[in-house]
């Protein structure tokens, strides 16, 4: 049932954001389109005239409106994701969600999984457009621009030749955390609008951005607390680091050293994140199973 | 004895201070159609929520074939709700294939061919159909599951005449012998004579439960006459 909920989620989501990654591709087109031009232009020899100065202003305002598309695009995305959420669980839509033959942690399972795939998707588009606009927007000469990506893969050489395939460890862990971080996040709005959902009658958007910042000063206190048991913090063995034991020529030490001083902090805000989610996770379920009241 | 369908002990639902349902206990018998038949606010609707667990009771306890609220009951209930609960942008189509998703009791023969009876058009989107149109499709796939349990919550108060008879023959033609059909309603001549039992509550408590015929012989009244009685203002 759960393959079902999220493919009918996923539709449903799908239908009003494809549009809006649309946008945002063809934003980064128009773009690109238009930088490339004023480049050429700038080192052109053409006799300037009115005319020509205009288009210049014009292709250039044209790569302010990429910048502009992601940041809304990204917004959006967010929105849609949290109003499907809503009125899907909490209004009249509610009322099919909850008579279907599946269980409560299956409807948010399936919620926080579409939420999750979009993010992703939405993230992998503003990756292609970025390269779209540096590869083919940012020439100045031929038609594409190769340096950027010379200059990473030499630097991944480098990486590699110094501290080997070891380097991918933090890159993995930072990995984890930004994923475990972002199904936190949604979770914390969806905790938000069923908390603000069941409590109040009339005003529960208002009610649930209310208690969004409630959940969230709790969990600053609990971090907060938690980080003193944990003792320490990562800018003070950060700070005793320079000057004394990092001060090495060898690259591959420096690295150990830094890597070394800086996984029990890892493992302490991953452990964190997760315990943090899983509450979220497990007190939206516990409302939505035992509290529910759709009128 | 034949198990209950739905089984109500000490169940009671506040909304802050004001109780819908009070200590109601009563037990359905399974193959009968049954009216649930209150003025305005009587906890009407509260009853067929709680059976769906769309509400959580606040006393008591609520069984559908003996399970609380839960996924077994909600395999085992159809349930049409008052309001319209359908994603405005999904077409009729897209409506149908979605119940039989989920629905493995959903009969999806029946239901193409009520709504063609009904002249639904099967392409268009729910937000472009009428109110009334809006309730007949809701209606054919609620009616159209093979359910344990059917809660029909004012099924025909925004449909005309003619389909109101539709639909209430297609009440009696569809549901099976170990089924229940709990109508609420207003309209209580209209449905009168498809009703084979009936209960009368009033402030969130049971008043009457009786068969439509012992009433008639006994009495020899209507229901809706007899409602007219009980609940005189």
């Amino acid at each position: 049932m759960l393959g079902k909920l999220i493919k009918h989620d996923f539709t449903s989501l799908s239908r009003v954001l494809f549009p809006t990654q649309l946008a945002v591709l063809s934003a980064t087109i128009l773009a690109t389109l238009g930088f490339a031009f004023n480049i050429r232009a700038g080192y052109s020899n053409l006799q300037t005239s009115g005319l020509f100065n205009l288009i210049r202003v014009i292709t250039g305002f044209l790569s302010g409106i990429m910048v502009v598309a992601i940041i809304a695009a990204s917004i959006l995305v967010a929105f849609i994701i949290f109003q499907h959420f809503y009125k899907n669980l909490m209004c009249g839509e509610g009322y099919l969600t909850f008579t279907l033959p599946v269980t409560t942690s299956e409807i948010l399972w399936s919620k926080l999984i579409t939420a999750m795939i979009w993010t992703i998707i939405s993230s992998v588009v503003i990756f292609i457009c970025v390269n779209i606009f540096v590869l083919f927007g940012t020439a100045e000469s031929g038609f594409l621009n190769t340096e950027a990506y010379r200059e990473i893969g030499k630097m991944i050489h480098e990486v590699n030749v110094t501290i080997g395939a070891r380097v991918a460890w933090p890159i993995l862990e930072f990995a984890l955390l930004v994923f475990i971080g972002t199904a936190s996040s949604i979770l914390q709005v969806y905790l938000a609008l069923i908390i603000g959902g069941i409590v109040s009658q009339k005003h529960k958007i208002l009610a649930a951005i209310g208690f969004y910042f409630v959940i969230q000063i709790a969990v600053s206190i609990l971090s907060t607390i938690a980080q003193f048991f944990m003792g320490g913090s990562m800018v003070k063995t950060m700070e005793s680091l320079t000057g004394g034991a990092l001060d090495t020529q060898n690259g591959l030490e420096a690295y150990n050293i830094l890597f070394g001083a800086v996984q029990p902090y890892f493992w302490f805000y991953l452990a964190l994140t997760i315990v943090i989610t899983a509450g979220f996770f497990i007190l939206s379920h516990y409302f939505l199973k035992n509290k529910l009241n759709l009128e | 004895m034949s198990e209950a369908i739905l089984e109500c002990k000490g169940l009671s639902k506040c909304f802050g201070p004001n109780a819908a349902l009070h200590d109601l206990s009563i037990s359905l018998p399974a193959g009968k159609i049954i009216g649930l038949l209150g003025p305005n606010g009587s906890g009407k609707t509260t009853l067929i929520k709680l059976a769906c667990g769309l509400l959580t009771p606040t006393e008591g306890e609520i069984r559908v074939c003996g399970y609380k609220p839960g996924i077994e009951s909600k395999a085992l209930v159809s349930y049409l709700p008052e309001r319209t609960y359908l994603p405005d942008w999904m077409t009729v189509l897209e409506c149908i294939e979605f119940f039989q998703d989920f629905y493995s009791d959903f009969d999806i023969d029946r239901a193409t061919s009520m709504l063609q009876s009904l002249q639904v058009p099967a392409n268009a989107r729910m937000k472009t159909l009428s109110k009334g149109t809006k309730e007949k499709v809701q209606l054919v796939l609620v009616m159209s599951r093979h359910a344990k349990l059917y809660l029909l919550d004012e099924p025909i108060g925004g449909v005309d005449p003619a389909a109101r008879d539709y639909i209430l023959g297609t009440i009696l033609k569809n549901y099976c012998e170990d089924s229940t059909v709990l109508i609420s309603t207003h309209l209580i001549a209209d449905v009168e004579k498809i009703l084979d039992e009936f209960m009368f509550i009033q402030n969130g408590q049971l008043v009457s439960y009786a068969s439509t015929d012992s009433l008639r012989e006994d009495l020899g009244k209507s229901i809706d006459q007899y409602f007219r009685e009980v609940f005189r203002c």
